[in-house]
């Protein structure tokens, strides 16, 4: 092949080349994968337990009736209302889980060996996004020149969203009688996004509970035989 | 600011720094003689540590290089890339007295910065077998998004790699260019060595 004299015009050539190949490649790389494509993908269960505690020891337990609404008394302008209409899915996820895992449940005024009780709160996170547009305002721009398109003030949007937790604690009963004190001995937290349809909502509270005891296999009671 | 807004500007950066290599390298070269320039789109597969953070193929890569003509069958030059990893999978992570389930999203953004040298076989207006490689740093983020919270860790690192392609003229001032290369950055402190295989394709001119 016969290559021709050098000019600028070769030089602008290869230029522009360079420029709308970088332009192409690094546009392809800038499309971010894999970013969470919905409000349950935001979701967390973290369970705690007692290493040193012997769970085959319980038989019986009792599901409180009611979900603890945990509100900031100090300020209770910072609490965020949560509705109670989830409260009965609730108390009812958390029992079917204890008897599926060999649990039998007691009539109040009996003592259990153990207590469930939920608890639930929320607080609205606020967070801030500055971003420079990609093509602003004529004149103000870099790296072209003067008039030319470059990057343009910066917006600053402002958002806020509601986090929800809920907390389901298991005490032992016998000890705390004992101690005086309230005694967890195993203890699920569901956290995330305190958003979302009805419908979303219920799907996301049963995967959720379902998980909390799923990941607590050393809860199952391996021989069943209630104490008498 | 946030950490989303700090990502979102120091992308661009590296945007504008990389669509801006060629242009600037291009006015040097004007100066300076016979360079090749080239940019490649990069497919890069996961090995070691880094498939163990980030287990998909990364389809997301771009190289760019500029090579000085020492002789007909030797060049040396400078490489940048951009190579974008990620994995999301539901995870339980278990620790004495604790279980975790969530939804990971592990990002890995390996940026490399490299000296380069080639060794060129066949004749020079025909197609050409190339071996070569190069050292310098690589710039390794490490990300995590789980749930709402994030765990970010930024790392250089040393890195070297090893090359070997084929370049294809098309005419006189541009070829196309195959290349397979073995990134290897090595351990840092608590961050582990980052390995991975990019196959580029793209086009190099003069």
């Amino acid at each position: 092949m016969h290559r021709p004299k050098f000019n600028r015009v070769t030089w602008a050539r290869g230029r522009v080349l360079g420029a709308v190949a970088g332009l192409a490649i690094t546009t392809i790389v800038a499309c971010y994968p894999g970013e969470p494509s919905n409000i349950g993908e935001l979701d967390m269960v973290t369970t705690v337990y007692d290493t040193a505690f012997n769970y085959q020891t319980n038989r019986t337990f009792f599901q409180l009736d009611t979900v603890i609404h945990i509100r900031d008394t100090a300020n209770p302008a910072d609490t965020v209302f949560i509705s109670r209409q989830f409260d009965q899915e609730m108390i009812n996820l958390v029992r079917t889980n204890m008897v599926n895992l060999g649990y039998v449940s007691v009539p109040s005024g009996t003592q259990p060996d153990v207590i469930t009780a939920i608890s639930i709160t929320a607080s609205r996170n606020y967070q801030a996004y500055s971003f420079y547009p990609w093509w602003g305002y004529p004149g103000y721009g870099w790296p072209c020149c003067v008039g030319g398109p470059g990057w343009g003030w910066p917006t600053t949007v402002v958002t806020s969203y509601r986090v929800g937790s809920v907390f389901i604690d298991m005490i032992d009963v016998t000890r705390s009688i004992s101690t005086d004190t309230i005694q967890v001995i195993w203890n699920g937290t569901l956290n995330g996004p305190f958003e979302g349809t009805e419908a979303v909502t219920a799907q996301r509270l049963d995967r959720l509970f379902n998980q909390s005891f799923v990941q607590s296999e050393y809860l199952r009671l391996l021989a069943v035989s209630p104490t008498p | 600011m946030t950490a989303t807004s700090y990502r979102n500007i120091s992308m661009k950066r590296i945007v504008l720094a990389l669509i801006a290599v060629p242009l600037l390298s291009a006015s040097v070269a004007e100066a300076q003689g016979d360079w090749w320039w080239g940019a490649e789109y990069t497919v890069s597969v996961p090995l070691g540590a880094t498939k163990e953070f980030t287990d998909n193929t990364s389809w997301r890569g771009a190289t760019l290089e500029a090579r000085k003509i020492l002789s007909q069958n030797l060049t040396v030059g400078l490489l940048f890339g951009w190579y974008v990893f990620d994995e999301a999978k539901v995870q339980t992570v278990s620790r004495p007295g604790l279980d975790v389930t969530g939804l990971p999203y592990n990002y890995l953004n390996s940026f490399p910065i490299q000296a380069t040298a080639h060794y060129y076989l066949g004749k020079r207006r025909g197609t050409r077998l190339h071996v070569g490689g190069g050292a310098g740093v690589t710039i390794n983020e490490r990300r995590t998004d789980v749930g709402l919270y994030r765990i970010q860790e930024t790392k250089a690192q040393f890195s070297v790699f090893p090359e070997i392609g084929v370049s294809i003229p098309l005419n006189w001032s541009l070829r196309g260019v195959l290349a397979v290369r073995y990134n290897y950055s090595l351990k840092s402190g608590d961050t582990p060595a980052q390995e991975y295989v990019g196959i580029s394709v793209g086009l190099a001119w003069n």
